[in-house]
């Protein structure tokens, strides 16, 4: 099977997004791989890789990885961050290491999941105290001085969400409604609207 | 330099009155050229990112810095530009135009057969007599030489043409339409009527009055609901010079289209007192060509057409064509906006919605109903638009606490019911409200337009009053989380137009007549919102799409009489 009909095929069955993922895992390419542009290091990489799964891990429905969030997030990082916030960026991957090499001696991608989980908490606590500006939207214009972990955690809801396996597994996806009810319970929907 | 093909009426734009203007006069048989400075746009084939998901777009659609910082400083300040529209916009860096220091003024211009008919708001309200009486009751401006008896067929003969869906509520100040079925107002919104309208006896709250469709008319489909409207819509359910008057004209068999064609001026003939010829400059090339017609409609948009005007100068009309008045490009209105707050409402947390709909709640005017109110301090009023709707995740997730499965799974559930008032305020017709050729000339060597546009006191007295009213009526309906919006956005934002070619019985002091027609030159019409002499507090299309129909009904009388 050629790849535009293995594509297709996967595609029938996981979306084409996924399908993009999942073929390039079953070539043995890294789902996270390095693009030409990249400013993130391999091992930056893979702690994006990994924290951005620990935000929004698999379930039922796909984590961060499956959605292809790691790649959205070094091509931001990389091509569209301002200096400033990359710096913010970059360093909040170095004290995350730091973090774990003080408390288990390993930095962050040998730690087991309890470990990660308990440095990504320390920096969640250490940004609790950043109010966002009002009306901030994961499309608007951002604050370049937010904390790494707000950066981190928006990058990954917005590349998440945005993505077809988030937007049409995770959350309730219709494009085109025919209709409009302005009072529906929201049970009978379960989930809320991509848009 | 000249074409040798002859024309009847040559109509400068393709937006909203230019689309009118065309259907109208092709329909009464005449031919006509419409000529657009900006790139053509097909109906259907030209929506390129319509109902394209995130995931397919270019960063998830997601603002591009660089390039808007660069090409979009101005234009990125529109309401829902982003990825999905800003092919319509206008390219600020290649199209400048003069603010002076402390006078910002935001110009946001489509650059696009269609014009901002693609990428409009779609709200559509009549005038009423306390707009056409107003300047002669408080004697701000000059008296409006029609009422609303001489507009009233022109308004129903737009509608049933656009189609309109809005809710009929017999208010002499609203008057009502020819209307499709109104849209629903959901849950949240029906709960914050009936508690205001309990408060507040006097005031009404109501679906917003669009032209978007609710039934198929013609071979226009109903609105699918989708949401985005601004990407364009292949069904046509919303007007849009593209979906409606475009195709009208067409059909006649007598209308010619001419994209990338900016009219640069007018040519004068001063024994005839007409003018004789368009200068166009082919934005592709900078080449240079002139077109003649019998009649000329300048439809290129409130400043645009006042531009065209300003710089027709000539040794005998140093000031401008048809500007013997010495008016031209003074009296320029926008309206009040960005005034009100913002709130929540608790109580629906259980309460969802289905369908995206390209509406909002209204708040047709309350002050000053009488002519003028002793208890306040201003003169004129204001409406408000208002939605109630969940936030979403893309406003809310910062507010989701935690990460993982947890977190994830909270992330499926909304935020809490939001709700905003927006008011939108008369603005005074001020002399020195102006726009003026500054010295320094574009790409194609045309002056630029300078804009000293400002609000006056008797706007900022208004603005208190919106200010205090939304908080008021957010507090009466059981709001929380109340967070009034003190700033009025900068001059322009709203997009609503007005002045600098305004209306009047007087040669001495207006532009155009009664029908539109420039005192000085017979066979010249200004139909779209430079002709208005105050701005109301509703939404201006409609006005301008009727008067644009009625002037195109007289101006072939005129012609077929041999007056022009």
């Amino acid at each position: 099977m050629n790849r535009r009909a293995l594509l297709q095929a996967l595609g029938l069955a996981l979306g084409a997004a996924l399908a993009e993922h999942a073929l390039a895992a079953a070539e043995g390419g890294a789902l996270h791989a390095k693009s030409a542009a990249s400013k993130l290091d391999a091992a930056q990489l893979e702690m994006v890789a990994q924290l951005a799964e620990l935000i929004l891990p698999r379930t039922e429905t796909p984590g961060a990885i499956d959605a292809g969030v790691p790649a959205f997030i070094d091509h931001i990082v990389s091509d569209w961050y301002s200096a400033d916030e990359r710096a913010i960026f970059v360093e909040g991957l170095r004290a995350v290491d730091e973090f774990c090499v003080r408390n288990y001696a390993r930095d962050f991608v040998a730690c087991d999941t309890a470990q990660r989980v308990a440095a990504l908490q320390s920096l969640e606590q250490q940004a609790a105290s950043y109010v966002p500006p009002p009306g901030t939207s994961v499309f608007g214009k951002p604050d370049e001085r937010s904390p790494f972990f707000f950066k981190l955690k928006l990058l990954t809801v917005l590349g998440y969400y945005t993505s077809e396996a988030g937007a049409t597994s995770e959350l309730a996806f219709n494009p085109v409604p025919a209709r409009y009810d302005g009072n529906v319970d929201f049970a009978t929907v379960g989930k809320q609207w991509t848009s | 330099m000249s074409e040798s093909q002859q024309f009847d009426a040559i109509v400068v734009g393709s937006g909203i009155t230019g689309g009118w203007a065309a259907k109208e006069l092709t329909e009464k048989g005449l031919k006509v050229l419409v000529l657009e400075r900006g790139k053509q746009v097909e109906h259907r084939a030209g929506y390129v990112t319509e109902h394209m998901p995130a995931w397919q777009m270019p960063d998830r659609g997601l603002f591009e810095r660089e390039e808007y910082d660069r090409d979009y400083a101005i234009q990125s300040r529109a309401r829902g530009f982003g990825y999905a529209t800003r092919h319509f916009w206008i390219n600020d860096r290649e199209n400048p135009y003069v603010q002076p220091p402390g006078m910002p003024f935001n110009w946001l211009r489509a650059d696009v057969v269609g014009g901002r008919s693609l990428v409009w708001g779609r709200h559509v309200y009549r005038f009423s007599d306390l707009d056409f009486e107003a300047n002669k009751k408080d004697g701000h401006g000059i008296d409006w030489p029609i009422r609303y008896r001489d507009i009233a067929p022109w308004y129903s003969h737009v509608e049933k043409f656009i189609g309109v869906s809005g809710q009929a509520e017999g208010l002499e100040h609203l008057p009502d339409g020819e209307f499709q079925p109104p849209m629903q107002m959901n849950v949240v919104e029906q709960a914050f009527k009936k508690r205001v309208e309990a408060k507040y006896p006097d005031r009404r709250v109501t679906i917003g009055r669009v032209a978007v469709l609710t039934q198929p008319l013609g071979d226009r489909g109903a609105c699918h609901y989708c949401g985005p409207c601004a990407r364009g819509c292949s069904a046509g359910a919303y007007f849009s010079s593209q979906s409606s008057t475009l195709p009208a004209a067409t059909k006649t068999g007598n209308l010619t289209l001419r994209p990338d064609s900016l009219v640069e001026s007018l040519e004068y003939d001063h024994r005839k007192r007409r003018v004789n010829a368009v200068r166009v400059i082919d934005t592709r090339t900078g080449a240079r060509q002139k077109y003649t017609a019998r009649l000329v409609f300048l439809c290129a948009s409130t400043f645009a057409s006042a531009q065209v005007l300003l710089n027709s100068r000539s040794e005998r009309h140093p000031e401008g064509l048809a500007n013997s008045s010495g008016t031209l490009g003074r009296y320029i209105m926008v309206h009040y906006h960005g005034v009100g707050a913002t709130a929540t409402m608790p109580g629906f947390e259980d309460k969802y919605y289905y369908g995206n709909r390209p509406n909002t709640m209204y708040f047709p005017r309350f002050r000053n109903l009488g002519g003028e109110d002793s208890k306040l301090d201003f003169v004129r009023g204001y409406g408000y638009q208002s939605m109630a709707m969940p936030i979403a995740w893309s406003s809310y997730w910062h507010r989701v606490p935690g990460f993982g499965a947890d977190f994830k799974r909270a992330m499926r559930k909304p935020g809490p019911w939001f709700i905003f008032l927006e008011g939108f305020g008369e603005h005074l017709p001020y002399a020195d409200n102006r726009i003026t050729l500054e010295r320094a000339t574009d790409r194609f060597g045309v002056p630029q337009l300078r804009f000293e546009v400002t609000f006056r006191e008797n706007e900022r007295r208004m603005g208190a009053d919106i200010l205090r009213q939304s908080v008021d009526m957010l507090t009466a309906a059981g709001a929380a989380n109340i967070n009034p919006l003190p700033e009025p956005a900068v001059p322009g934002t709203s997009i609503h137009e007005y002045g600098g070619a305004r209306m009047g019985n007087d040669p001495r002091e207006s532009v155009v007549n009664a029908y539109n027609q420039a005192h000085d030159a017979p066979n010249l019409f200004i139909t779209d919102g430079a002709c208005m002499s105050s701005s109301s507090c509703v939404n201006p299309s409609l006005t301008f799409m009727a008067l644009t129909a009625r002037a195109a009904d007289y101006a072939v009388g005129q012609l077929r009489a041999r007056a022009v």
